[in-house]
Parts: C-alpha cells; structure tokens; sequence
C-alpha cells in the first residue's frame, strides 16, 4: 500500500502492527489513529503491547509488520538516521523515570535537546528558563536533577519534552513512580500545557485516574487494540447522580477520532501572544527539516 | 447492603434461559451463585415467578404429579429472553458498588455462553467516561467539587481494578459457572 489514506485531522496512525521479541508476540494487529491535537491515553494490563505500541508510533521500534504514518508520511519505512532526526525536531518523550541526565542542571537538561538541534546557546538557556517557570520550577533551573524530587524531576522532563515544540507528546507511564497528588499535577501541567500549544499527547498507562485526563481512551488487550473506551462528554457536578448509560455511543474501534471541545485551562496562566509553533501547519517535511534556530519554542506567555 | 443492587426477578429470568426449570432449581442456583450466604427464601421465588408469568416473560408448564407447590416447571418466553439480553448488554450505571449486579451478570452471560468480555468492556467504557467527567470538574471546579470529584474518582478505579481482574479470570469463572 502506497497511497496515503490520512483521515482528516489524524496526525499519527498505526495501521495493523505486528511485532515480536524473538519468540514473543508484542503486538498481534494493533491499530489507531491519533488525531491532530488529541490527547489519547492508551490503557492495558501488563504484558498486553500498549508501551510496545507507543514505541512502534514514535519511530522507536521497527515493526515486523504494518504500517506507522505520520502526517500523512509513512514513518516506518524511513531510515534510522531519519527518524532520529524526526524524534528530535517532531515528538517528545517523558518515560516513568532516567531520562534526565542526572549530574546536569535543570536548565541543563531542558536546553540539551535544543542544543543538540543546534540552537544557539543562548536561546536555548532562554527557552528553558521559561519553560521551567511554566512548570513551577523557575527556581530550581540550577539545581542538578539528581537532587530534586521524584514529581520535580518529572517536570522537568515535560519541559524538555514541550520546549522543541513537538508535533506529539509521548509519554509512556509519567506518573508511575509519583504519588497520587504528585502524579496529578504532572499529568494537570503536561496535558493543559500541551493543549496550548496545540501538541498531540500519546499516554500509556494502567492507571485509569491518569487515563482520564485524555479525550479518548483506547485499550490494548493480547497485542490488539480491542476498545475504544471513554470520549469525553460534559461535566457533571460531581454529586449529581449519574446519567442514564448509553452503552451503544460511538461506534466501537473508532479510526476517526474526534477531539471533544476543549475547556479552557483556567487554571493555567493566561496564554499571551508568542512565537507560534515554527512546524506548524505542515511546514515539517522529511526532506526539509525546520532549522534549528526556528524549532525553538517559547511557552506561550512565558517567554 | 450491596445484594439489593441484584435483580432478582432477572437474574431468575437468566437462570431460566438455561432451560425450563422449577422453582427449587432457580433458588438453589441462585443461593449458590448469587446468594452471598443470604438464601433467597421460597415465599419469594414463587412470588416473582408469578409476577413475571403475569407479565408474559415465563409460562408454567403442566402440573406434575405429587405435593407441594413445586410441581411445575417454569420456561422462558421470546420477552424474557430479550428483557435478558437487554439487561447484560447495558452498563451499569458507574456509581461506585457496582461489584454484585455487574458479578451476577458476568456470571450469567457465562452460563448462557453470552459474551461476557464485551459486556465488560462496556462498563469499562461507562466508567472511564464518568471519570474524564469528574477529572475535567477537578480541573475548573471548587475545591469541594474536587474533593468529592476525587472521592468518586477512587471508588470507579476500584470498580475498574475490579472489572479488569475479572476480565483476566474469565476463563476461570467459566469453569466454576460450569455447563449444566
């Protein structure tokens, strides 16, 4: 199959993945679509090929089988120099944890993956600096990320994952080493700071609390996607008494997604006027990497 | 507390969809299955098989020779079976104690070699929802609202652990639910 099938508004699609471990099966046929914007939480048991998936989407994993595409590319069959190169301009990633270059600084460790895309020195450390006070960690940019905590560090790791501006947000069990409160800020930050500034966020998770905080919830069984689960819907107070259940919403193994409305991160710090996005708007092409210099982002009213 | 959450009248419903029965075979089963060491006593059985004779979801079969009031069995009907189907394909409402009602129609749609894993993938579904609607209160809302959002928020996750952990032992149940 050559021709690009993209559904309208899907970013990023997983057609029919297989892909094995030696003699284990990880994935049997998995497929979703992620839309442009969505925040998708993938959920699954142990075992079940939901981190395998995460990893075959962001260019991390090969499959043996199937189809990856990614704004309306065929990601998969790139070369591995290219997807290294699409990992660090298009997609960041928080992992559960050792991710961060322990013996550098905060600042350190946000501006790295900007410097390694060869932006200046000093429009790096700026960018940093803003997206660390994003984060509430405007103090703390000095300090080595050895010494700070669990729910800190993690912060961190979503500042330096939002800081070049990605086109998707990987995240694959971001809260698994937090506590509850601590696991629900980071989650709070990273979706209503994503949302933002227009990012697409792809979670994996076995926690149905941090699930929540997506538009749509996918559920991986036995190397399959077997269930599209929640869509959002209207809040209700949480005292009111629940709603009739319609059983039948949606038709089931939805390729078509479609991001509910989202409510304004009141919560958040105003967004004011700021350098948009430079890859936005389809100008990121395998051939024709954005420049380093444009690829930084500044927080939308941070900077 | 959480026993009066099953439906007695379609649990027996169910029980009948297995084949005709008596209505010592309905308690018994339902004692063994459903009971949770409270016995379901006769008065009551028969009561319901009365009530839903009249309502055309059961008809008695002849009487049989002998004593006692159980001398007749009882077969579903084309509106029993439906009102069965209909009852294990919806979702429960996701308020938290869901574990007995959503138990007894797992156990059921086993016995009836319905498909159990889809009906708890729809009450999956119903629960996530309900939770992407009180996360996005904890998001906007009050402080109390996010006291009482997360209060509700932990009991559906409990629900969730629970429904996950059946879907694993499915094939478990089955075995105990037994083909009769």
């Amino acid at each position: 199959m050559s021709t690009p099938v993209v559904t309208r508004g899907c970013l990023l699609e997983a057609r029919d993945i297989v892909k094995s471990f030696g003699q284990t099966p990880a994935l049997r046929g998995a497929s979703v679509a992620v839309g442009q914007g969505e925040i998708l939480a993938i959920m699954g048991p142990s075992g079940s090929g939901k981190s395998t998936l995460l990893h075959c989407l962001a260019g991390i994993y090969e499959p043996d089988r199937g189809e990856v595409w990614f704004d309306g590319r065929r990601l998969d069959t790139l070369s591995e120099a290219e997807r290294t190169r699409l990992r660090r301009t298009a997609f960041g990633f928080v992992f559960q944890f050792g991710q961060l270059v322990p013996e550098l600084t905060a600042a350190d460790n946000v501006a790295l993956p900007l410097l390694l895309n060869r932006t200046s020195r000093k429009l790096a450390y700026k960018a940093a600096g803003a997206w660390l006070d994003r984060l509430g960690l405007g103090d703390k940019g000095g300090r080595r990320t050895g010494e700070l905590s669990g729910g800190e560090a993690q912060r961190v790791a979503v500042a330096r994952a939002l800081a070049l501006a990605p086109k998707v947000v990987f995240a694959d069990e971001p809260t698994g080493s937090l506590d509850s409160l601590t696991g629900e800020k980071v989650m709070d930050l990273m979706t209503g700071l994503a949302r933002q500034q227009g990012a697409t966020v792809v979670v994996v998770t076995h926690d149905a609390r941090v699930a929540s905080y997506a538009d749509r919830v996918v559920m991986v069984r036995d190397g399959r996607v077997s269930a599209d689960l929640g869509t959002g819907g209207a809040p209700r107070s949480p005292t009111a008494a629940a709603a009739p259940v319609r059983p039948k919403r949606g038709p089931r193994g939805n390729s078509h997604p479609q991001p509910r409305p989202r409510p304004r991160a009141s919560h958040l710090p105003k967004a004011v006027d700021g350098p948009s996005s430079p890859i936005e708007g389809g100008r990121w092409s395998i051939d024709r990497p954005p420049s380093a210099e444009v690829a930084v982002a500044f927080p939308r009213g941070g900077a | 507390m959480y026993s009066q959450l099953v439906s007695v009248p379609l649990t027996l419903l169910g029980l009948l969809e297995r084949e005709p029965s008596h209505g010592y075979d309905l308690k018994r089963d339902y004692d063994a299955f459903f009971g949770r060491g409270k016995q379901l006593p006769f008065g009551q059985v028969y009561a319901t098989l009365g009530r839903l004779t009249r309502d055309g979801k059961v008809v008695p079969g002849d009487a049989e020779p002998g004593d006692g009031p159980d001398r007749r069995r009882y077969a579903i009907t084309a509106t029993g079976r439906d009102e069965v189907d209909t009852w294990l394909a919806e979702a429960v409402e996701p308020e938290p104690h869901l574990q007995t009602v959503l138990f007894a129609k797992v156990t059921l749609a086993l016995m009836l070699d319905k498909p159990a894993e889809a009906y708890l993938d729809t009450q999956r579904a119903a629960h996530i929802r309900r939770m992407q609607e009180l996360t996005e209160i904890k998001r906007t809302g009050p402080l109390v609202d996010v006291l009482l959002a997360d209060h509700a928020l932990f009991h559906l996750e409990a629900d969730l652990r629970w429904i996950d952990l059946t879907s694993a032992r499915l094939a478990e149940l089955a075995e105990t639910v037994g083909k009769r």
